[in-house]
């Protein structure tokens, strides 16, 4: 059953564009991940998804529901994390996490303290909003949206300005809301976590959908050739033989060379080098990532 | 919405912990508590308690605009409503959740403020302490109604500050919160009375300065509740929780109008407030009287008949035709009658019952209300002076009549009597049952000039009086009677700070060394006079140069007499004007006699012993009335009502018939009891002549030649309404 549905979603701040038309569907129990350079319309998209923004154009489904319109009905199905988070001076943490809890009578009463261990806030308690540091905060944030019990997540940039570890936390307890079978989705311009974390990725740019499906399938169509490059004293050897080689590019005794094959291409490539006797030395291999996706879909490097 | 108590408790704790927060909701608003106090208030507590009702007033005022609005803009633009905006919490939720947050705090500020006043100040106020608290919470829910619409004018907390500046600064020197309105020109003040700051100023100083508060309270505490509905209502119609959401210019126009309407709501409710009122003596119209016989307090008008104008509660002309402008009014027909000034009874004690009664149908006050309107007003008497009666209650029944609820008379009060530890009345037997706490209210014992600047500095803190009862009286050692009495100096130093607070005096005596002394003294008005001695040539001379006026109650002393010898006085004029259970009670023998203290067997001996002792002391007052008429001292009427025989109401026609007894004229009776009282108490009143009060009897028969006439009265024109007898006596 799709959980969200869009349909030539069209929003715009006076006469610039920033969503025209952008159309979604998103599946109960996935992890979506909607991925784009800042300014893409990310943001904008999951706010009126969760009924923060007004739309100029189109449709918007939650759940079957238009959330302009049934608000209400979705408040507590849904909840949504935003990108910024600032909060009232001179308050603990317990405080602020028992307001929350005071919004969603009906959620379990241990579900507050298992959200806060399971984040790491629990001996942060009586620790004032301002003394927390930049992680803490963006993890109480994110606390902050779980304790209703939602069937549909809403993270906008869950990671950003954590420390790697504290990523791959937050990764993880993605992981475990799927598991509980809640929908997530969440938006990021971080490549990796959109290809690790996400069951599906829509890649957004210019206030449209440009591609949607699952990370492997992204890279297989559109990621373009893995890139073998290698140094070797042998200058003879030819490459535009080996299987799978599109493209071989030579500078003195650096060798570069595309391949839509890598196993066949590399397999080929130390058999002719063991043939001959030569040594290839510092070689590396590129697989394709988003990141090419997004250069050959858009003509532009991700980070532009 | 149970959602909104957390919010409260987390905006509540987080302005508690925060160092600025507490600097601006307590120390900042006790700098000018203790400024003001010190430059304004200085010793007087009634100018303390006009700073405090002003600095209540300011400080929510400047608490809500500043502090509040401030607080709603830091939230909004931290952000923190949008973050709720991703819950269930409602606007409504939020808007509350503030709300009450913000009245808490308030609380604080308001007790610790009062706390100063009243410990540092001695303002005097704290027993008012709720309904201050009530209303310092209704003024900051009417100012946060204006903060929260502000807030969601404005973007930055600069705009704010300007915003909150523009509003309260008109409000602060333009409605009498620093600079009192009456140093401005007119225009300006019109200016000042339109915004709500004015209404709050006024509803505190009704309480502070125990002010009664009537209709214009009344109305003002409904403007100041509109404000704040109306703010709220638009607070939640323009709630914005998006920082950067900007606002339209159409919308901004629509919001600025919002605001200056909210500004201007307790305008419009004093203004429907003020029409009620109009509209309430427009439907007693003006009318005329066309009367067979005037006497105008002072002679009888030569013409007949005369015609007497009224309008709203006055008196507009007296003439013997009717002037233009008045041809279209009504008249009504009174040629038949005599029509002379509603009377005064300067000399009463209205919570004493004359014939006690402990009947559970009916109580004191029952009582008390039934003799001033069956009794006073019923008798022609519109006007009483009170000694030794509890303030609080008359004040309640002062505000009932000047809200036009009941035809009570106008009530002057002069709250307790100052005499000697274990003086007079103290010795009464009434006073021997009385709980400490009901005596403290009726009766202030002084005991040396020490304690009477304590004592008359208690007292006015509470209220100011109309006039200060004194006693000075030791009793009648010729009877072996005799009472603590204060002492020369004590007397002196009462009367000396009676005067320097701006306050008259009434010294009660019974001897001529006494009439001596309080006159030396200064006293304003003697009540009695000496039953020992003529009043000498020397005091008299001096009684006239001092212009002391005296209350002679002549018919209480005439009651010794009666008291002695077990006589009683039944007369249905009474009868008629006494509730029902008690005209039973009268009938039956009710009634306290002084001879039936003294065992069966004494009696006939003591009878005789008095006799002619209060026979010679009877003789020695209406000697001195004399005497005091012959030397052109002002007589004023006063019944000393509450005494055995002396009834609310009808005591003052008996004291006039006593005046003749003494030897006084009928017309010099009269006199005493209307045109004299009002000149000597200082109101527009006694008179029947332009610019005096509508207060009128109607009698069948004419007094000036024969007072008992006086009982003929049909009708009472009482603030320009006419009331018939047998309608009061019900």
């Amino acid at each position: 059953m799709a959980v969200v549905e869009l349909h030539h979603l069209v929003k715009r701040y006076g006469h610039v564009e920033a969503l025209r038309g952008m159309d979604l569907e998103i599946a109960e129990g996935e992890i979506f991940g909607l991925l784009g350079p800042n300014g893409a319309g990310k943001t904008t998209t999951v706010e009126i998804l969760a009924g923060l923004r007004a739309r100029d154009g189109g449709d918007v489904r939650v759940f079957g529901l238009d959330p302009e319109s049934h608000r209400a009905q979705l408040i507590t199905r849904m909840a949504l994390q935003p990108q910024h988070f600032d909060f009232v001076e001179n308050v603990t943490v317990r405080e602020i996490v028992r307001l929350f809890g005071a919004l969603y009578p009906n959620a379990p009463s241990d579900r507050v303290d298992r959200v806060l261990e399971r984040l790491g806030l629990s001996d942060r308690l009586n620790v004032r909003f301002q003394a927390l540091s930049g992680g803490q905060r963006q993890r109480l944030n994110i606390a902050l949206t779980l304790i209703g019990d939602p069937q549909l997540v809403i993270l906008d940039e869950p990671t950003t300005g954590l420390d790697p570890q504290a990523r791959q936390q937050i990764h993880e307890f993605v992981r475990e809301i799927r598991a509980a079978g809640k929908t997530v989705i969440l938006t990021t311009h971080y490549l990796e976590e959109a290809e690790k974390l996400c069951d599906r990725v829509a890649i957004i740019d210019h206030g449209q959908v440009i591609a949607c499906d699952c990370p492997r399938e992204l890279v297989a169509r559109f990621g373009g050739q893995t890139r073998i490059e290698f140094t070797c004293s042998d200058g003879d050897l030819s490459l535009a033989g080996l299987p799978g080689v599109t493209e071989v590019l030579r500078e003195g005794n650096a060798w570069v060379c595309w391949s839509t094959d890598a196993g066949h291409t590399l397999e080929a490539l130390f058999a002719m080098a063991r043939e001959r006797g030569v040594r290839l030395e510092q070689v590396g291999i590129r697989t394709p990532t988003l990141e090419d996706v997004f250069l050959q879909l858009t003509g532009r490097h991700f980070r532009d | 919405m149970r959602s909104w108590w957390p919010l409260t408790r987390m905006m509540v704790m987080s302005s508690l912990r925060s160092r600025v927060s507490l600097f601006f909701a307590f120390a900042f608003p006790l700098i000018f508590v203790f400024a003001f106090g010190y430059i304004f208030g200085g010793d007087d507590p009634a100018r303390i308690r006009f700073v405090a009702a002003q600095l209540f007033t300011m400080i929510v005022i400047a608490n809500g605009l500043f502090g509040l609005g401030n607080l709603l803009l830091m939230i909004r633009q931290k952000g923190v409503l949008r973050r709720l905006y991703t819950t269930p919490m409602s606007k409504h939720a939020v808007l509350s959740g503030v709300l009450a947050a913000w009245l808490l705090i308030n609380s604080l500020t308001f007790v610790i403020v009062l706390g100063v006043f009243e410990a540092v100040f001695h303002a005097g106020i704290a027993h008012r302490a709720i309904a201050l608290w009530v209303l310092f919470l209704l003024c900051a829910s009417a100012i946060a109604g204006i903060a929260f619409v502000l807030a969601s004018i404005v973007e930055r907390p600069e705009g704010l500050a300007m915003g909150a500046n523009a509003l309260f600064f008109p409000m602060l020197f333009l409605s009498g919160l620093s600079i009192p309105m009456f140093f401005m020109p007119e225009w300006l003040q019109r200016i000042g009375r339109v915004m709500p700051s004015y209404a709050m100023l006024e509803f505190f100083r009704s309480l502070t300065e125990n002010r009664p508060l009537g209709m214009m309270g009344m109305i003002y505490g409904i403007a100041i509740a509109l404000v704040g509905i109306g703010g709220y209502m638009a607070a939640v119609a323009v709630y914005r929780w998006d920082p950067q959401q900007r606002l339209g210019k159409t919308q901004k126009v629509q919001l600025v109008t919002a605001l200056a309407l909210i500004f201007v709501i307790p305008r419009v409710g004093i203004s429907l407030g003020q029409s009620v009122q109009q509209l309430r003596s427009w439907l007693t119209p003006r009318y005329i009287i066309a009367a067979g016989h005037v006497f105008d307090g002072d002679r009888v008008l030569p013409d007949s008949p005369i015609y007497i104008g009224i309008q709203d509660e006055r008196i507009v002309f007296v003439s013997a035709s009717v002037p233009d402008g008045w041809r279209s009014a009504r008249i009504r027909d009174l040629r038949d009658a005599w029509v002379m000034p509603a009377m005064a009874d300067l000399h009463a004690h209205l919570e004493s019952p004359v014939i006690p009664v402990f009947d559970p149908t009916f109580s004191e006050e029952d009582r008390l209300r039934h003799d001033l309107i069956a009794g006073y007003v019923g008798s022609g008497i519109t006007t009483v002076r009170s000694f030794g009666d509890d303030f609080k209650r008359l004040l309640e029944l002062r505000e009932i009549a000047e809200a036009g609820l009941r035809p009570y008379p106008r009530l002057l009060i002069s709250g307790p009597i100052l005499t000697a530890p274990g003086g007079h009345p103290l010795e009464l037997p009434v006073f021997q049952w009385m709980s400490e706490e009901f005596r403290k209210r009726r009766v202030v014992e002084v005991a040396d000039p020490d304690a009477a600047r304590t004592a008359l500095q208690a007292l006015l803190r509470e209220f100011r009086p109309d006039w200060i009862k004194i006693v000075y009286d030791a009793g009648d050692p010729t009877m072996f009677h005799t009472l603590p009495r204060l002492s020369r100096p004590t007397l002196q130093t009462l009367i000396q700070e009676a005067h320097r607070a701006g306050l008259r005096v009434a010294v009660h005596i019974s001897k001529l060394e006494e009439l001596r002394d309080a006159v030396l003294f200064g006293a304003d008005m003697i009540e009695h006079i000496p039953l020992d001695a003529p009043i000498d040539d020397v005091t008299l001379a001096e009684m006239q140069r001092r212009g002391t006026i005296v209350c002679p109650t002549v018919f209480v002393i005439e009651g010794f007499r009666r008291q002695w010898g077990g006589m009683r006085i039944v007369d249905d004029f009474i009868r008629q004007r006494l509730l029902p259970p008690l005209r039973a009670r009268l009938d039956r023998g009710g009634g306290f006699r002084r001879i039936e203290m003294i065992p069966e067997q004494y009696r006939p001996w003591i009878r005789d012993r008095m006799s002619a002792h209060v026979e010679q002391q009877l003789q020695t007052a209406y000697d001195n009335v004399k005497r005091l008429v012959n030397a052109g001292i002002p007589l004023v009427a006063g019944s000393d009502a509450g005494n055995p025989d002396v009834y609310h109401g009808p005591g003052l026609i008996h004291e006039v018939e006593a005046l003749v007894r003494a030897g006084v004229t009928p017309l010099q009776a009269l006199r005493a009891a209307t045109a004299e009282a009002g000149h000597v108490v200082n109101m527009p009143i006694g008179r029947v002549r332009p610019g005096y009060v509508a207060d009128l009897v109607i009698l069948a028969q004419d007094p000036t030649t024969d007072v008992r006439r006086l009982r003929t009265l049909r009708e009472v024109v009482y603030r320009g309404r006419f009331y018939a007898v047998e309608q009061l006596l019900r």
